[in-house]
């Protein structure tokens, strides 16, 4: 079984929301065509309607050499359906869930999952630069390098996106200005590209998703908001929106600019990302790392951040709790170690859904008491 | 010129910043592991030349495979025709 290709991918989304899918299954078109004029589709799961259902959304496909995202939320959707359909339990290695447990997934919840946002790099890195990582827009004028193609969509989304003006001078960030940088370039403007509309245009078109994961690698690691500094609770003014701080956030320190996420917010994520940890370690014993996104390096313009941030840049839009998974420890293992990696990554996401369900906002949601 | 993952070691905040700063390296992902007291490593691409750059600026490198050899055997890892196609 080799990775799939970029038609299989949109061809496997077709067939799982056709029959015997279709009562449970619904694909969804985007708006926007890539620069290379290929459609993209998510795919709705979820038995039952109405806006107070919790909303889920998986992202995969964003960085063009990541192949096994892709491969990972197909495998997800194949094996949900299936379960679902077939009043069973999932067992992934050493994990298992119940038939109870996916009843609950799919009768509760409405799951968007949308697996190959970025097709032209994808195509790109299966036939042509392997190590490709942006999408395909085209050149400048007059800049001929073959680097000089594509931006970074993981840096494009509306989040400190034009990082020179939010961040030190001395912030060690992996992000650039300059359409020629291999990787990192962030495009002429937030949401540029047709890419990254489309991962918006989820978000505004159905408000009632509460959680985001983004898949991507390597590293093993599971992250959470913020990126852009150390996360504090005590001073809400310290925050991504206020221009006090201009200029001062992306570095180390004890004194340095520190982020700010309420308490209950830090335990609520780092809860379901421990959820997500423990189900990839019962596969095969393998232990991811949770950690704030903000490492050793910021970051700009990504959909974490981004999903994160809608909140409370509109207060009118509902919270979401953002997730950035970096599965595996090369961007393109061997398929066999892939399959492996799939088991694991679909044990984290279907136990996220689990404890998704379980979280006070999804309660509230549903329209029943937050206290448990 | 053949481009290699490599892992780069480096005393202290400080120099893993300037692994961005000053030597614009390409890194490979968002965290780096932390060895303990201060040691830093994460994982970048680079040529020979820039191994020998970061080498003589006093990091240690790390140099594993060719990204672009390892990366076409992989190709052949990708699907041919489409699985998913309805007669």
């Amino acid at each position: 079984m080799p990775y799939l290709n970029v038609t299989e991918v949109e061809s496997a989304l077709g067939v799982a929301a056709n029959p015997p899918n279709a009562a449970f299954s619904q694909l969804i078109s985007l708006p926007n065509k890539t620069w290379e004029n290929r459609s993209c589709h998510a795919l709705k799961i979820a038995n039952g309607s109405g806006a107070n259902r919790p909303g889920v959304y998986m992202l995969g496909g964003i960085h063009s050499r990541e192949w096994g995202s892709s491969d990972i939320l197909i495998a997800l959707i194949e094996v949900l359906q299936a379960a679902y359909r077939g009043n069973t339990g999932i067992t992934l290695g050493g994990k298992t869930f119940s038939a109870a447990n996916i009843q609950s997934i799919v009768n509760t919840l409405d799951l968007f999952v949308f697996p190959q946002a970025n097709p032209d790099g994808r195509n790109y890195s299966m036939t042509a630069d392997a190590m490709w990582r942006k999408n395909r827009r085209p050149a400048p004028a007059g800049q001929s390098g073959s680097a000089c193609v594509g931006v970074d969509l993981n840096r494009n989304y509306d989040f400190l996106w034009n990082y020179p003006k939010y961040y030190s001078p001395r912030a060690p960030i992996a992000n650039s200005t300059s359409p020629c940088d291999y990787q990192v370039y962030i495009g002429p403007s937030a949401f540029s590209e047709p890419e990254t509309q489309n991962v918006r245009w989820l978000f505004d078109n159905h408000p009632n998703i509460h959680f985001f994961v983004d898949l991507h690698s390597y590293s093993e690691l599971l992250m959470y908001s913020w990126g852009d500094a150390v996360n504090q609770s005590t001073k809400a003014t310290m925050n991504f929106g206020n221009p006090a701080y201009d200029g001062k956030r992306g570095l180390k320190g004890r004194s340095a600019y520190k982020e700010f996420l309420p308490n209950a917010d830090q335990t609520t994520s780092a809860t379901l990302a421990t959820r997500m940890r423990d189900a990839i370690q019962a596969v095969r014993g393998r232990t991811y790392t949770v950690e704030q996104d903000f490492g050793l390096y910021p970051t700009a313009g990504t959909s974490d951040d981004y999903a994160s941030s809608r909140h409370f840049v509109d207060a009118s839009k509902g919270k979401i709790y953002a997730f950035t998974i970096e599965w595996g420890t090369e961007f393109q293992p061997p398929y066999v170690e892939m399959q492996q990696i799939m088991q694991e990554i679909s044990a984290a996401l279907l136990d996220f859904c689990l404890a998704a369900i379980a979280t006070p906002i999804a309660a509230q949601a549903q329209g029943v008491a937050a206290a448990r | 010129m053949p481009r290699y993952r490599v892992t780069i070691s480096g005393q202290g905040y400080e120099a893993m910043a300037d692994l961005m700063r000053v030597h614009q390296v390409e890194v490979l992902h968002r965290s780096s592991r932390h060895k303990g007291r201060q040691r830093y490593t994460v994982d970048a691409l680079a040529d020979d030349s820039v191994i020998q750059q970061l080498t003589q600026a006093g990091y240690q490198v790390e140099r594993h495979e060719d990204v672009d050899e390892v990366g076409r055997q992989r190709q052949q890892e990708v699907g041919q025709g489409n699985r998913y196609a309805t007669s």
